[in-house]
């Protein structure tokens, strides 16, 4: 079968390593950042008759690239090979994609539809209704879910580390689900986290980045963005540095559109001019914690969907979110306890180990703001109710592997014991330590900071999506959440993305 | 950022102190990888201020004897035992950036140690389904 990133339109893809000369071409648009939001906006747009290009500062890594460990898909696939990190009163890992497709690359393709009580809050406190609530977001959300066929994680490629999560609910008759996600093909191979080697995941490389290329759009690769072009107060090109060290100037006749994410987008909007006071303020994550389980039976995480259970029953009632985490033996190797003889042991049970996890809906803000160097620097640190959500989620994940057999846990905590295999110990971790820096926490999930709002003094996108500052400037990924979510948020950036991209595309043509 | 000789040759025995051979008889050790050089590698492709964490922990790890035991030793300079037990209490340090760079040389010797041919094979217990280009039910059935 051919994969979707293979015979690409002749000429559709710049790779920017390869640029021999300065570049200076136009477009209607311009969409910088090719990941959840980027991708979806620039196939919409292209669906709609412009003519796109779109830019995204890493290389376009095709499936058959994707090589088999974690460290190689860190060097290739990840932001700073994984070693990013949220600064505040600890260090908080932040994993963010690197290549074109951006983090769908290396996610686990989640797709959950914005919950009524968020649009319900934005409405409310951000004036958003009519613009981002449900009944806006619903035709969006639909027909992601046909393109990308979005089903039920299927019984043949859950795996067991998936299996006696959802049967440990089960027992205690506590809501659960098998996940719904884009990846109707999956065989289980548990390595959504290296980039999906049969292609079964629906990730932006295989899916609407090439879709857009074969409607014609563009792709300049390995081009890093220095900066929107704003003049008399209008955004109208995109000024990038290839690879090869030569300059890429991409015209926008109609507009230049910002997916680069919660952390990028913000600095470059400063780069381009823009100095609203809330620029960079309100970022906000979904801090997640897993916990280490060894059975007495076969888990054997290496099959089965990388995250393929869940259940949202404490979302709202207690702030936080369990589901699966299949860890390859590396990433499971530097959170098992110890070193030397002890972590070695440990290893060798690494068959009959689970890994669970859960996600708290975080109520603490940071900034994200321009580091030493120009480097992207985010400012966070969990609050005292935060960290209520988290150790209450934290017992209840402990408790459930214990009483679904597992011999013994490990939480993770410093302070606590490092293996636990009673009911008591594991209970005890809800009055665990209050200081985050006792936790290893890893924030994927970002939003925030360059919120969306009609007024220009605490937002910084208006209701159309254009940032109030600089006309045919557009931001149409997470960064414009009011909020976060409580859910697994790339399919509701996805349907974002695409319902502006379809309100300015439509706009523009009517324009013109 | 790369490391210097006298660096790798520390990384090396931080890491075999870490995943040491012998321990389990399905897990290799890591005295079947070169860590220095491969930690060199990590160092050349991490930004700079995370080479620096890591280099700092190098050091920390290999000169923490004089300060864990009191005895001036590098911990090359120790045997086994007395190795890992500077590791260990290095893990546990209520210094949380002693803790934390201690666990980033141990996350990124993970990340090469497992990533060494024939070791990810010895954990999980057998080949990468896929590769087998099969799924499970199949692969036990085979």
């Amino acid at each position: 079968m051919q994969r979707e990133d293979e015979n690409l339109p002749e000429g559709s893809v710049v790779d920017g390593a390869e640029i021999a000369r300065d570049v200076d071409e136009s477009f209607d648009f311009v969409v910088i950042g090719t990941g959840a939001a980027g991708a979806v906006a620039a196939h919409r747009l292209a669906e709609l008759g412009h003519g796109v290009a779109m830019v995204d500062e890493e290389p376009y890594v095709k499936t058959r690239d994707f090589g088999h460990d974690v460290l190689s898909a860190f060097r290739t696939l990840m932001r700073d090979a994984a070693t990013q990190a949220i600064e505040g009163r600890s260090f908080i890992p932040l994993l963010q994609g690197r290549c074109v497709g951006g983090s769908t690359v290396v996610n686990s393709a989640i797709a959950w539809r914005i919950p009524d009580d968020v649009t319900d809050d934005w409405s409310e406190r951000f004036g958003l209704a009519g613009v981002l609530d449900g009944e806006s977001l619903a035709p969006h959300f639909d027909a992601l879910e046909r393109d990308l066929h979005v089903e039920d994680v299927h019984a043949e490629s859950l795996g067991r580390n998936n299996g006696e999560f959802i049967e440990a609910l089960r027992r205690r008759g506590i809501e659960h689900h098998p996940m719904r996600r884009y990846a109707p093909s999956c065989e289980g191979s548990g390595r959504c986290l290296q980039g999906c080697p049969s292609g079964a995941k629906r990730g932006m490389n295989v899916s609407y980045v090439p879709w857009a290329l074969r409607l014609g759009a563009r792709l300049y690769a390995s081009c890093r963005v220095a900066r929107a072009r704003v003049e008399g107060g209008r955004a109208n090109a995109v000024e990038a540095t290839a690879k090869s060290g030569k300059r890429v100037v991409l015209r926008a006749r109609r507009g230049v559109v910002v997916a680069a994410s919660t952390i990028q987008t913000p600095n470059l909007l400063r780069r381009s001019g823009l100095r609203a006071r809330a620029l960079g303020k309100h970022f906000q994550a979904h801090p997640g914690i897993g916990v280490a389980g060894v059975f007495d039976r076969p888990i054997q995480m290496d099959f089965g969907t990388t995250q393929g259970a869940e259940t949202a029953q404490f979302r709202k009632s207690d702030g936080f979110k369990v589901e699966t985490i299949s860890m390859p033996p590396e990433l499971l190797a530097a959170r098992m306890p110890g070193a030397g003889t002890e972590l070695m042991r440990k290893l060798g049970e690494y068959p009959n180990i689970a890994v669970w996890g859960l996600q708290i809906r975080s109520e603490a803000e940071g900034v994200v703001k321009t580091g030493f160097g120009g480097r992207d620097k985010v400012v966070y640190s969990l609050g005292e109710r935060d960290m209520v959500k988290a150790r209450k989620a934290l017992a209840f994940v402990a408790t459930l592997m214990l009483e679904q057999g597992a011999r013994e846990i490990w939480p993770g905590v410093f302070g606590a014991p490092s293996v636990m295999r009673s009911m008591d110990d594991a209970r005890a971790l809800e009055n665990g330590p209050a200081d985050p820096r006792a936790y290893g926490f890893i924030a994927t999930h970002l939003f925030g900071a360059a919120r969306m709002g009609s007024d220009p003094r605490a937002t910084v996108v208006g209701l159309d999506f254009q940032t109030h500052e600089a006309r045919g400037l557009y931001v149409v990924d997470s960064s414009i959440f009011p909020t976060n979510l409580g859910v697994n948020p790339q399919h509701s950036i996805m349907a974002v993305a695409r319902l502006a991209a379809s309100r300015i595309g439509e706009r523009a043509a009517a324009a013109a | 950022m790369s490391l210097t000789n006298l660096e790798r040759s520390w990384a090396r025995a931080a890491l075999a102190t870490m995943f040491p051979s012998g321990a389990d008889p399905r897990v290799p050790g890591a005295d079947a990888i070169d860590g220095g050089a491969s930690l060199d590698e990590v160092c050349r492709a991490v930004p700079a201020r995370v080479a620096l964490g890591i280099r700092a922990a190098v050091w920390i790890v290999t000169l923490a004897p004089v300060f864990v035991l009191f005895r001036l030793r590098t911990l090359a300079g120790l045997d086994a035992a007395a190795r890992e037990k500077v590791v260990l209490a290095l893990l546990s340090s209520r210094n949380y950036f002693v803790r934390q760079l201690t666990l980033l040389l141990k996350a990124f010797g993970a990340l090469i140690f497992v990533a060494a041919p024939g070791v990810r094979r010895s954990i999980v217990g057998r080949e990468p389904l896929v590769r087998l280009g099969r799924k499970e039910g199949a692969y036990h059935a085979a």
